[in-house]
């Protein structure tokens, strides 16, 4: 138990990641941005290229990577940065220009998440891809906990750039036109917050994240073309569990998510043995988050730490 | 040639089936419905399991006539539909999309893993064809238009009469407002959930259309982008709200679907793999183009729900 | 030359228009009502004047240069404030940032200017670290006050800032509002209902369905028994 436990605040961890922005674009944006997942993946995909590029490195001591990751995960960050801002720039500044809906950008997302997908099996093709084949010897931690050196990197990394998120929306200048921005577009405005440079802001911090999750998800599992649609649905319920626009409650979705989607179907399965019921419980994980999202709808319409109709 | 052209007609008919049912839930209702494919594959799976000969493979062996199996198509996802109403239709605008986009994961899910239900990624062969003994198999598709193309003009016929009707200008209101429909004494939630029902059962008959034609389904038909991403796209292009032309968009994107097909004979044998991608990439830039230069559809010249509002 | 001079402007939301051929004028240092009843169109002037919304017919000018077509954004910087009647505080901030947010615009330490407030607004010092979204209805007012006038506009454009308060707490408003345009000898262009604000003012327009339908010095318009009789309940001091 003790070990799904770890499992689920690592994967939860990296939900978080991806949700905060999330949950920021659609705040601020106000939109759904269903491209997002795939965002995910091609963050993963193009740190594997740059670390393809850059040869072998070596590992640090323990890990399953070493510099040559580090370093192709921040050029990655430049380029998925380069490319979101021009698809905003070409797609969704003109839908913006026109007063689309948020639903009407809602789909226009869909229609992108596609177009990267696409892209992705063209460029990478199906095939299932790791940054390193090397095996990872599991540190025994006390209460019989064991954590793999790559998944305490996860850990600390997540918690290193969700304290730099959580510094930039609080003290900085920036930050707290974002948050006005998000708590309330108009008043914002009329106080001077330039509009233009706030949705750069949340497309950058937004970009970065997702792209530094995408990479964290590659150490600790494989990259497939589709691994980011499956993470959609998870970012998804973390944002709207948390409360739309909800920094706070991203981060507490995540993990709440990631640790159930991990010991929910363990324990069902366990269960099912127990009572002699042959059920495969394991490809149901997805349909944790579902669950999830149906009852935090029902219960508290507006998530646990939600504050607005959206 | 001519076998060719039929086959073409056949599924455009089941498209824009699909698609007019979206077009009554999105268009006219305002109903985000990202989860069409679950529909499409209740009403496939359950007039297949209704209707095959006996087999150990998976449920059924039922036998039973092809009208019963369509009239399952129906009810099963009228059902399904009005049971997710309950919690889903209270979630407005994005996160009803999410909801649904969850549902049709988790079903999907179920069909893959449920091999005592489904048989599984294998599918399920030998589904009945209408008449398929007694008539020449050279005439066969001319016949199978026929049922496909009369189940259109029903569907078409239905919907249009159904939008016409007071019920569909009320459709209407909560699509424009639905804060000011609800105020003028209408229950929203009833309306809602009638459209969606409705809506829901067409996509179900769609299904069941595709695979009497077929006689083979499994889970891989309904995967998000050919079952859900492809009918959005049909009523992008026909014009949201336009049933005629939802109906002429169905053809016209099945036939750059189709005749993206022959690409495959002008790319390097190294590419032709990921041929899908490059359509899929292909299709994708036709909603974006679309979306950015002809919000309302290439084949509508008006806003026909603003018209309809005056 | 006037501060703010709006010339026959005709705006409202989509098809549906609001005002009519609505012409005011604003001097600098002047407290200008607009009063009448709900439904007049006295926000919609406002949000118009502010860039919220583009009149489609007429101009207006702001120490010369026109704000039709310019962005909230930018009106801001002109020196023309704004205090909506609803949803006129960040909910989820604390009090502190929520009158940081007010001057945004400046880049110059704004310490001083804090505690002026707080100064001002006691009720708001001791709860600076407080959401501002779990305030007091009466205390809400004040942060939405208080944070239009930290940029210290030339022109401030207050809707309604007593509505819904309570009577004692409508003397403090109005005396505080008086203070500032004593002290600081700003401009105020104040939308009200209230009797009481409409005497802080040196001149009101009446604004009924739309249209300007007069305008005249305050004690001329108290004086006028329709008005007082159709806008002020026949003498009451308040209907707010």
């Amino acid at each position: 138990m003790a070990d799904l436990l770890v499992s689920g605040i690592i994967y939860g961890s990296i939900i978080a990641l991806g949700a905060i922005g999330l949950t920021l674009i659609a705040s601020i944006l106000n939109f759904f941005n269903f491209a997002y997942g795939d965002l995910f993946s091609l963050g993963a995909f193009i740190t594997f290229l740059f670390l393809d590029l850059l040869g072998d490195w070596g590992a640090f001591p323990g890990l399953s990577f070493g510099g040559g990751l580090v370093v192709a995960t921040l050029l990655s960050v430049l380029i998925m940065l380069a490319i979101i801002l021009l698809i905003d720039r070409f797609f969704f500044k003109p839908l913006r220009e026109f007063d689309a809906t948020p639903l009407f950008m809602s789909l226009a997302s869909l229609g992108l998440a596609f177009i990267l997908r696409a892209i992705i099996n063209i460029v990478w093709g199906p095939e299932i891809r790791y940054y390193s084949t090397a095996i990872q010897i599991s540190k025994k931690l006390p209460f019989g906990i064991r954590v793999k050196p790559d998944e305490l990197f996860i850990v600390i990394c997540t918690l290193a750039l969700v304290t730099l998120v959580y510094l930039i929306l609080k003290k900085t200048r920036m930050g707290k036109a974002m948050r006005a921005m998000s708590d309330n577009p108009v008043l914002a405005k009329a106080s001077g917050v330039e509009t233009v440079r706030v949705i750069m802001w949340t497309w950058i911090i937004a970009g970065t994240l997702i792209t530094v999750a995408g990479t964290l998800y590659g150490i600790q599992v494989q990259l497939r073309p589709t691994m980011g649609w499956h993470f959609l649905i998870p970012l998804f319920v973390a944002v709207i569990m948390g409360g739309i626009g909800s920094f706070w409650g991203a981060l507490i979705g995540g993990m709440v998510i990631g640790i159930s989607e991990e010991m929910i179907t363990a324990v069902l399965q366990n269960a099912f043995h127990s009572m002699q019921i042959d059920a495969d419980m394991s490809g149901y994980k997805p349909a944790v988050a579902f669950v999830l999202v149906v009852l935090i709808l029902l219960i508290k319409p507006h998530g646990i730490f939600g504050k607005k109709e959206h | 040639m001519i076998s060719y052209f039929v086959s073409f007609l056949i599924m455009g008919s089941i498209y824009a089936m699909a698609a007019l049912a979206l077009n009554l839930q999105w268009g006219f209702t305002g109903l985000m419905n990202f989860g069409i494919g679950a529909f499409y594959m209740l009403g496939a799976y359950t007039s297949a399991i209704l209707t095959c000969p006996a087999t150990t493979e998976h449920l059924g062996g039922f036998g039973l006539p092809l009208v019963v199996g369509f009239a399952g198509a129906a009810l099963v996802p009228g059902v399904v539909a009005f049971l997710i109403g309950f919690p889903a239709l209270r979630l407005r605008g994005g996160t009803f999309a999410i909801a649904l986009l969850a549902i049709h994961e988790t079903l999907l899910l179920t069909v893959r893993n449920e091999s005592w239900l489904t048989n599984g990624v294998w599918g399920i062969r030998g589904i009945p064809r209408p008449f398929f003994e007694v008539i020449n198999p050279r005439h066969y598709g001319y016949f199978y238009l026929i049922i496909a193309g009369g189940l259109l003009i029903l569907a078409y016929l239905a919907i249009t009469k159904s939008v016409g009707s007071p019920w569909g200008r009320i459709l209407r209101g909560i699509s424009e407002d639905e804060d000011l429909t609800s105020m003028s004494g209408k229950n929203c939630w009833s309306y809602k959930m009638q459209s969606f029902v409705f809506g829901s059962m067409v996509m179900g008959i769609a299904g069941a259309t595709y695979v009497h034609y077929t006689g083979f389904v499994s889970p891989q038909v309904f995967n998000p982008l050919m079952s859900t991403f492809y009918v959005w796209l049909i009523v992008m292009v026909g014009g949201t709200g336009n049933n005629k032309g939802v109906i002429v968009g169905a053809f016209l994107v099945w036939a750059i679907w189709v005749g993206s097909d022959f690409l495959t004979d002008f790319v390097p044998a190294a590419v032709a793999t990921r041929i899908g991608f490059i359509r899929m990439l292909f299709v994708g830039i036709i909603l974006t183009v679309t979306i950015l230069t002809r919000p309302q559809g290439i084949l509508s010249r008006k806003r026909l729900i603003a018209d309809w509002y005056r | 030359m006037s501060l703010l001079t709006v010339r026959s402007i005709t705006a409202g939301y989509g098809v549906q228009d609001v005002l009519f051929d609505v012409s005011i004028e604003v001097d600098h240092g002047n407290v200008i009502a607009v009063i009448g009843p709900n439904g007049a169109g006295k926000t919609t002037l406002l949000r118009a004047i502010v860039g919220i919304i583009r009149p489609k017919t007429g101009y207006i000018l702001f120490k010369d240069r026109s704000l039709v077509g310019m962005e909230p954004e930018h009106v801001v910087r002109m020196g023309l404030g704004w205090v909506p009647q609803e949803e006129n505080i960040f909910p989820s901030m604390t009090v502190a940032e929520n009158l940081e947010m007010g001057a945004y615009i400046l880049r110059e330490d704004i310490h001083e200017r804090l505690d002026e407030v707080y100064a001002m607004f006691p009720a708001l010092g001791q709860r600076m670290r407080q959401m501002a979204g779990s305030l007091s209805g009466g205390q809400r007012q004040m942060l939405a006050v208080a944070r239009g006038l930290m940029p210290r506009p030339d022109l401030l454009l207050l809707d309604e800032p007593t509505a819904g308060l309570a009577p004692n707490l409508v003397r403090m408003m109005l005396g505080k509002i008086k203070e500032v345009t004593d002290q600081l000898k700003r401009a105020v262009l104040l939308v009200t209902q209230t009797i009481d604000a409409l005497k802080l003012c040196q001149r009101g327009y009446l604004l009924s369905a739309g249209e300007i339908k007069y305008t005249d010095s305050t004690d001329q318009l108290l004086g006028n028994q329709e008005v007082r009789h159709l806008y002020f309940g026949g003498g009451a001091t308040s209907l707010g």
